[in-house]
């Protein structure tokens, strides 16, 4: 969804507007859920965090100021909430796929998303698996990407190449 | 894995794991803003109930019935947009009047695209708003009522507060009416002022009589288009020269890209050549001895030694033996810096960025080995030299329609002369209202 769209969508939220809230969770929650993934790389902690970001973005709608970026408002509120788990929690939990049979050693079947997603997690660096998956998942441009992360636009660029090549050998392996 | 797979199979991954709306969620409260015409018109009813039932008086000031009239006109009456291609379904008009009084020109996405000044307060008051010319209409309106109040043109303790707001549309008038009137009475409710606001609609002809201009015209954009006072530009300069520097580095990356992809053409037509001569020859370009050659070989080797002249020439890149060895490279980079000028945003452009990456995939220094920094030398790294680099362009360019008219123009002939194109740029804003504005007065002054 483009930031104009949702930054209509938020300000009918301003206005009390629920039918416009149900379709912002919609059409950003897969976006916000793979971010926030790559923070705490379990899909229970993470279901927690969303729930906790959209919570946060209800109760703090009146200060999203109109006209902004959108996009770049809701996951910055992500990332704080995952900051604050991990701070909280000290502790992140790693999915670690060599004791993971099906994803490790000698694999004969294909790949599934959930693996696909664990190794992604895993081969990449954190800020190359938000590229990947915010691109790859809700289709979000890279110059919007360069924004939710707050870096350069040839830097997202560069990494986004390297990243793919580093995930389809990586995958090639487990073919 | 095609990456298109991958992307499928997250994709899909991620439609079975992402919850769907929880309850939790809808319980919080959606801290939504009250309603704000009911409180508007509560207080002030009650304020003046207990007014009156005061011993005291209040003393009215008549000079203080701010009429704020809120005039949205149609895009046709804009400077900055062509009348021709305006249609008429986005023709509105909104006329706010507070004894500053002011116009907002507004398009048919809602966004204002002008703001004049109908008399000196309103100078006065737009001289103190920030508007662009994308602002929305509703940020607009409140913008021009706060900067009213902040400068006492809107007296904050009175309760006899009135804006006049009327409005003219060929579709929807109602609905315009009351939108607009919310916008204004949000900021008295916000700011806790009492004020009415007084809306009604307004044929053209009623708009014409009201803004006193010449209607003798078939049409009334053209008569609204007259209107002298609609030149007045509002908006922070700072920002439009911003947008204007943009569209300056977009063209600047158009034409290097162009530029690349010429110098990529002469470099093939030469490595096609080099492998000819190599192939029939047994030696490469540099190696050949011409005397050895035949007459067919004589015309490719030639157009190579023209090739080498051009690329010395027009892209200062000397074309060696041992350059030719590493063309595959060459090759690469010419299409990393044509990807990465092609993708990237004008005002994030680095050129160091690409170099830096480039010698992280072929080692420590290998950019400038191979030699074409000379390429990337015109691109500018930073702002002050784009500057630079597009006052030559522009005054090339446009120096013929201002030389032509030397005589009309000789202090502006100046202002180019001497002046940085940042300056300049600011001049021509200040006296014209844009950039487009000042081509379109020359062109029509001619």
């Amino acid at each position: 969804m483009k930031n104009k769209d949702l930054d209509l969508l938020l300000r009918k939220m301003k206005m009390g507007n629920e039918d416009a809230f149900v379709e912002l969770y919609n059409a950003t929650k897969k976006g916000l859920f793979a971010f926030i993934y790559t923070y705490l790389n379990n899909y229970q902690d993470s279901e927690d965090i969303l729930l906790e970001t959209f919570i946060k973005i209800r109760s703090n709608i009146q200060r999203y100021k109109d006209n902004t970026n959108p996009t770049a408002w809701m996951f910055q509120i992500a990332k704080n909430e995952a900051l604050n788990y991990i701070n909280k929690n000290k502790r992140v939990e790693y999915v670690d796929f060599q004791e993971n049979v099906s994803i490790a050693g000698n694999y004969e079947m294909d790949v599934e998303g959930k693996q696909i997603l664990e190794i992604t997690i895993k081969v990449l660096s954190q800020d190359e698996a938000r590229i990947v998956l915010l691109h790859a998942v809700d289709g979000y441009k890279h110059q919007e990407i360069s924004k939710i992360l707050n870096m350069p636009l040839g830097t997202v660029l560069w990494k986004y190449n390297k990243a793919i090549k580093v995930l389809q050998e990586a995958l090639g392996e487990y073919r | 894995m095609k990456k298109k797979e991958i992307f499928e199979k997250l994709n899909k991954e991620l439609d079975n794991v992402v919850p769907k709306l929880d309850s939790r969620i809808l319980s919080t409260p959606l801290q939504a803003k009250q309603e704000e015409e009911i409180i508007i018109k509560e207080s002030f009813s009650d304020k003046v109930k207990n007014v009156f039932s005061l011993k005291r008086t209040w003393i009215a000031t008549a000079s203080i019935a701010l009429v704020l009239v809120v005039t949205i006109l149609a895009l046709v009456f804009s400077p900055l947009l062509k009348t021709q291609e305006i249609e008429e379904a986005s023709y509105s008009c909104y006329v706010v009047d507070i004894n500053p009084s002011v116009i907002l020109t507004v398009d048919e996405k809602g966004n204002v695209v002008n703001v004049s000044a109908l008399n000196e307060d309103g100078n006065v008051l737009l001289n103190n708003v920030e508007i662009n010319k994308d602002t929305s209409l509703e940020e607009s309106i409140q913008s021009i009522i706060t900067s009213a109040m902040k400068l006492g043109y809107i007296d904050v303790s009175s309760l006899n507060n009135a804006v006049k707001l009327s409005v003219t549309s060929k579709d929807k008038q109602d609905e315009k009416i009351n939108l607009a009137k919310s916008y204004i009475e949000s900021v008295f409710m916000n700011e806790g002022v009492y004020g009415v606001v007084l809306a009604q609609g307004k044929n053209e002809e009623e708009l014409i009589k009201l803004l006193n201009i010449s209607a003798d015209k078939n049409s009334f954009y053209d008569s609204v288009k007259s209107y002298p006072k609609f030149t007045y530009m509002v908006g922070d300069i700072n920002e439009q020269i911003k947008q204007v520097e943009i569209e300056l580095k977009q063209e600047f990356l158009d034409m290097y890209v162009e530029k690349l992809d010429n110098f990529k053409s002469l470099l093939s037509e030469f490595i096609a050549i080099n492998d000819g001569l190599y192939e029939e020859t047994g030696k490469d370009f540099f190696l050949v001895k011409e005397s050895d050659l035949t007459n067919d070989q004589l015309t490719k080797y030639a157009r190579g030694k023209e090739i080498i002249e051009i690329l010395e020439n027009e892209y200062t890149y000397r074309l060696t033996s041992y350059k030719l060895q590493n063309i595959d490279v060459i090759a690469t980079i010419l299409d990393m810096v044509k990807l990465y000028l092609s993708m990237t945003d004008v005002s994030e452009l680095n050129v160091n960025v690409l170099i830096d990456r480039f010698n992280e995939i072929f080692g420590e220094n290998s950019f400038e080995t191979i030699g074409l920094g000379s390429i990337l030398e015109n691109i500018p790294s930073d702002e002050e030299s784009y500057l630079l680099y597009y006052k030559n362009i522009y005054e090339s360019k446009y120096a013929n329609l201002i030389n032509n008219n030397a005589s009309k123009y000789e202090s502006n002939r100046e202002q180019i002369s001497s002046q940085s194109y940042k300056e300049y740029i600011e001049t021509i804003i200040t006296n014209y209202g844009s950039i487009e504005n000042f081509y379109n007065f020359i062109k029509n002054n001619q």
